[in-house]
């Protein structure tokens, strides 16, 4: 199977690489663009640990192939924090103790952040709902729908 | 130290940002499957399609043959092992039953069971290769239920398997299924029975369930041209993986280094091995660096999930007291014998102070696979069947069920069914605290609406564990430890060894290395770290107090009797104008005597156990069978919270797993033994809309076999919540379910009589 | 006296006691005891010079990983469980 070359814009900076048309966009970011951040846990779009943003959505990436993403924009976990600024969600993930093993933490991340782009102040039940594509197994969700109020509630008073 | 009351602490009861918090929020932290190294290829494991067969013969040959394959192996690569239990990581393991289960000798015992592996370039090249393998198979019927396995007809999986008594060590004269029988007996049953106001009997199934964690098994290895391993695993505990290779491997033990990477989740079921023995054969042969992750499939379908079980319970009460409790318990080990059933029986009357009792415990093998450990093994399942059974008690005497647990309460003294007499315990202090929580003081109004309650208890580990504390001329601290870190341990940690120093928290950077940087720790399950790691800390900490005494005793040319520590400064009784504050001393270490450094190495004795009750409030809607949970609060005594929202943390995840359990989870099997639902989507885990806020009460009972009064946490939570829900559905619907998972397809056919 | 609590499917061999009282300074000296008494007892729980690894030793309430040779301070209670692990 030859490969296809690929110019993308992935976390600000323009990117190339070359992919099978096999390969999903996830399988392509953790193997040979070498950002980890996304993370597998079932690739068939049930668990959400591979969230990410395409084109200002959130998508499981292991439900794109990787040439999908041909002159489109990728935002993964690795593009939100500037420096030692951390996002608002992040900051609030660490404060409220919203991660235990972390693996779902940078799916959860993208998703709260779609979110909280498009709606900057949903309701807890707002949250839930947009929020159940994403499977934690550790935590019981209950300190991550307080760390994305706690998020969205800063968001609002920076304005 | 003793603890009887709570000291105040300075670090301990807060709520520190975690160490390797920072890392994981921003997609730095390495998982098991983030390992890259130069020349790195991938494997793919070939899997039985059936249930039960003989292995008749294998044939790689052309697989071999396929471009970019770089290795093939098979049983016949692992070294003969022993039929024999060696004593490694939390239990005691039979060799050749790993060894088997890593990839099948002469039978294939699951769907799912590894029989050939393969390296390529690429994992696509390595999962095309795959089918070029040509195994022939002698399908065999499969038994897949606990109870068809223990008939005298069933098909055996082990003609050679006898079942074992499990204290007097006799084997019975047939083969079976029944791998081991034990049993607990005191007091007078029958007696009890004959002269009871009630006697109530049920039976209760439950399905096997998953862990359900997040990230899949993952193992990396590298071997070596010196006959050296490296392996980066994803794992709970990197020298269980190291005793368990090297023993299936016939390698000297420090022959193989193992590095933990950080883990997305366990649960127990990471503390077996799959994969890392297959990828450092492949590497052996293929003379490259082999990375093998599970799919989601293949996690479901091939690692560990936890035992479906059989339980009947026959109970009385006479006035409010529990008078008498008779049990059998069944529980499915999967294709090997080990499953919980033994934690299930000592579990379920833990809450209760009672003389009457007669438990009988059956391991059985069934062709599922091996089961392995999953939170507070074995006592979900057990306290399902009991804490329903207690409820329907209580309110046939019209006792409140927490009434009832408050005055049948265990405590400090009371026997468990094994002869264990309780230390000092939580349980009345747990039972009271639900008793006055908001929850349960709050009405609960409404048509299909209803509460239950329940409790559960977990032992709790002790175990070794190793730490070295290096202090630096700067005052800061570098913790050295082996704990893999699944849910803030290195946080907890940190604090205590903090607390211990009296330095501020973010002074102390713990890391967690692997086997060749530190000696020995056993795994992080069992509710053990924070308890036994923490206890090295403090011994850590209290060797670099002594030996700054010391020093400054030196120093001030006085006796040591004249210097004391204290919250982290140096003080001499003669002469109170002499004082060194912790950073000072550090900075004069190199004149003193040299680097300061603690250690401590030690087998950890005086772990506590703990208790829980839950109370939750459900609504039923009774044309689709939904279950609602309106409300749920988890009650537990902690022993001392170090990190309360660690804490917090592990008992509202322990509990939304159990309302997953109790609800909607389940291994759907069909007739010739392949699991239907092997996907997230079918194998329906509680999601951010399945669950409210879980609210937490922490009762604090400090163990007084720890200096901050340590008790295990992790594990309780999943124990009371499998029989509140059904209570609260009882309470809701008038019907009592005795079979999990109360899916809604289940209450629909029951409430309407169309089972 | 070490106080031994006998695990029900014992109790035949053990003359039906639920608890039977032993001298003996080490846990083999105990089971050694407890065999003069109850002849086969020690062959039931001890293989290979050891504690069969299916099952542990409690120690005053508590399981510790224990060999035959470990001490055993007077009046202390003993039983024998089923070995366990967590998750």
């Amino acid at each position: 199977m030859s490969k296809m070359h690929i110019q993308a814009r992935l976390n600000d900076e323009d990117i190339e690489f070359l992919a099978e048309p096999r390969q999903s966009l996830l399988e392509v970011l953790r193997d040979e663009i070498g950002l980890t951040g996304t993370k597998e846990g079932c690739n068939n779009g049930n668990c959400g640990a591979c969230s990410v943003m395409l084109n200002g959505r959130v998508v499981n990436a292991c439900c794109v192939l990787a040439v999908e993403t041909h002159g489109a924009e990728v935002t993964t976990i690795e593009g939100l924090a500037h420096g030692d600024q951390l996002h608002p969600l992040q900051q609030a993930f660490l404060e409220e103790a919203a991660l235990q093993c972390g693996i779902c933490t940078p799916g959860f991340i993208m998703s709260a952040k779609a979110l909280l782009d498009r709606e900057p102040n949903p309701d807890e039940h707002r949250v839930r709902f947009w929020l159940a594509g994403n499977l934690c197994r550790c935590t019981g969700y209950d300190k991550i729908v307080r760390a994305v109020m706690k998020a969205s509630a800063r968001m609002q008073e920076a304005k | 130290m003793t603890t009887a009351e709570r000291p105040t602490y300075s670090v301990i009861g807060t709520r520190p940002i975690r160490p390797d918090g920072v890392e994981k929020v921003t997609g730095k932290a390495q998982y098991g499957a983030d390992i890259h190294l130069p020349g790195l290829i991938h494997a793919k494991v070939l899997r039985s399609p059936h249930a039960h067969a003989r292995i008749l013969s294998i044939d790689t040959s052309e697989a071999e043959k396929h471009p970019g394959v770089l290795a093939v192996v098979t049983h016949r690569d692992l070294p003969n092992a022993a039929d024999k239990i060696e004593e490694l990581g939390e239990s005691a393991v039979n060799v050749k039953e790993v060894s088997d289960n890593i990839l099948a000798s002469d039978k294939a015992l699951y769907r799912g069971h590894a029989i050939a592996a393969i390296a390529a370039a690429s994992p696509h090249v390595a999962e095309l290769a795959l089918a070029k393998i040509r195994v022939e198979y002698e399908v065999l019927p499969p038994v897949l239920d606990v109870r068809d396995a223990m008939r005298d007809d069933a098909p055996l999986l082990n003609e050679s398997r006898r079942t074992k008594t499990l204290m007097t060590g006799e084997l019975s004269e047939k083969p079976s299924n029944i791998a081991t029988y034990n049993r607990f007996a005191g007091g007078d049953v029958e007696a009890a029975f004959a002269s009871a106001d009630v006697v109530i009997e049920r039976e209760f199934t439950t399905k096997m369930v998953h862990q359900g964690y997040i990230e899949p098994q993952t193992s990396t290895a590298n071997w070596n041209s010196d006959g050296t391993l490296t392996i980066w695993t994803s794992t709970q505990g990197a020298f269980a993986v190291r005793g368990l290779v090297s023993e299936v491997l016939k390698l000297p033990i420090n022959h193989v280094k193992v590095v933990p990477m950080e883990i997305g989740g366990g649960f127990g079921g990471k503390l077996p091995i799959y994969l890392d023995p297959v990828v450092a054969l492949l590497s052996k042969k293929s003379g490259r660096p082999v990375k093998a992750t599970m799919s989601r499939t293949e996690v479901f379908e091939a690692t560990g999930p936890t035992s479906g079980t059989y339980i009947k319970v026959k109970a009385s009460a006479k006035g409010d007291r529990l008078t008498a409790v008779q049990a059998t318990l069944c529980y499915e080990a999967g294709a090997f014998p080990g499953s919980p059933v033994g934690a299930g029986s000592m579990t379920m009357l833990s809450p209760y102070n009672l003389e009457n009792f007669d438990l009988h415990a059956y391991d059985v093998v069934v062709n599922k696979p091996k089961v392995a450990a999953y939170r507070a093994p074995g006592a979900p399942a057990a306290a399902f069947a009991i804490e329903s059974v207690v409820d329907e008690l209580a309110k046939h005497q019209k006792v409140d069920p927490l009434e009832f647990r408050k005055v049948n309460a265990s405590r400090q003294g009371t026997r468990m069914v094994n002869g264990i007499a309780f230390p000092r315990i939580g349980n009345e202090e747990v039972v009271e605290a639900a008793l006055n929580s908001p929850h349960y003081r709050s009405p609960i109004e409404g048509p299909n609406r209803g509460r239950g309650v329940a409790s559960g208890y977990w032992f709790n580990g002790g175990m070794q564990s190793s730490v070295v504390v290096a202090v630096n001329t700067d005052g800061t601290i570098n913790l050295v430890e082996g704990s893999t870190d699944i849910g803030g341990t290195r946080a907890s940690l940190a604090m205590q060894l903090a607390e211990t120093l009296g330095v501020p928290y973010d002074t102390i950077r713990p890391s967690v290395v692997d086997t060749d940087s530190i000696g020995h720790n056993d795994v992080t399950g069992g509710s053990r770290t924070t308890f036994a790691s923490g206890l090295a800390v403090f011994e850590a900490g209290m060797d670099i107090r002594r030996q700054m005494v010391a020093r400054a005793a030196k120093l001030w040319g006085v006796a040591e009797e004249d210097v004391v520590y204290e919250s982290g400064v140096l003080r001499c009784l003669k002469d109170s104008t002499r004082q060194l504050t912790f950073k000072e001393m550090a900075a004069q270490s190199a004149r003193t005597g040299g680097p300061i450094t603690g250690k401590a190495s030690l087998l950890a004795r005086g772990a506590g156990g703990a208790f829980g009750t839950h109370i939750v409030d459900v609504e039923v809607d009774p044309d689709t069978g939904k279950v609602t949970i309106l409300r749920y609060t988890a009650v537990q005594d902690v022993g001392t919270a170090i990190h309360p929202s660690y804490v917090e943390g592990q008992i509202q995840g322990g509990a939304v797993q159990g309302i997953g359990w109790a609800l909607n989870e389940e291994y759907f099997y069909d007739e010739t033994g392949r699991l239907v639902n092997a996907s997230f989507l079918d194998y329906r885990m509680p999601t951010t809309l399945d669950v409210p806020n879980i609210e937490t009460i922490l009762v604090e009972v400090p163990n007084p076999g720890h200096p901050y009064g340590v008790r295990g946490v992790g594990e309780v939570p999943i124990v009371p919540p499998l029989a509140a829900i059904a209570n609260a559905i009882a309470d809701a619907t008038g019907h009592r379910f005795t079979d999990l998972p109360m899916s809604p397809r289940r209450l629909v056919e029951e409430l309407n009589g169309l089972a | 006296m070490a106080r031994v609590i006998i695990p029900a499917t014992l109790r035949s061999l053990c003359g039906g006691s639920p608890q039977v009282d032993v001298e003996g300074a080490t846990i083999g000296a105990v089971l050694h005891a407890l065999d003069v008494r109850f002849p086969g007892f020690y062959g039931r729980v001890v293989e290979d010079g050891r504690l069969r690894p299916e099952l542990a030793f409690a120690l005053d309430g508590e399981v510790v990983a224990l060999g035959l040779h470990d001490a055993v301070a007077p009046e202390t209670e003993i039983a024998i469980v089923p070995a366990l692990g967590g998750g």
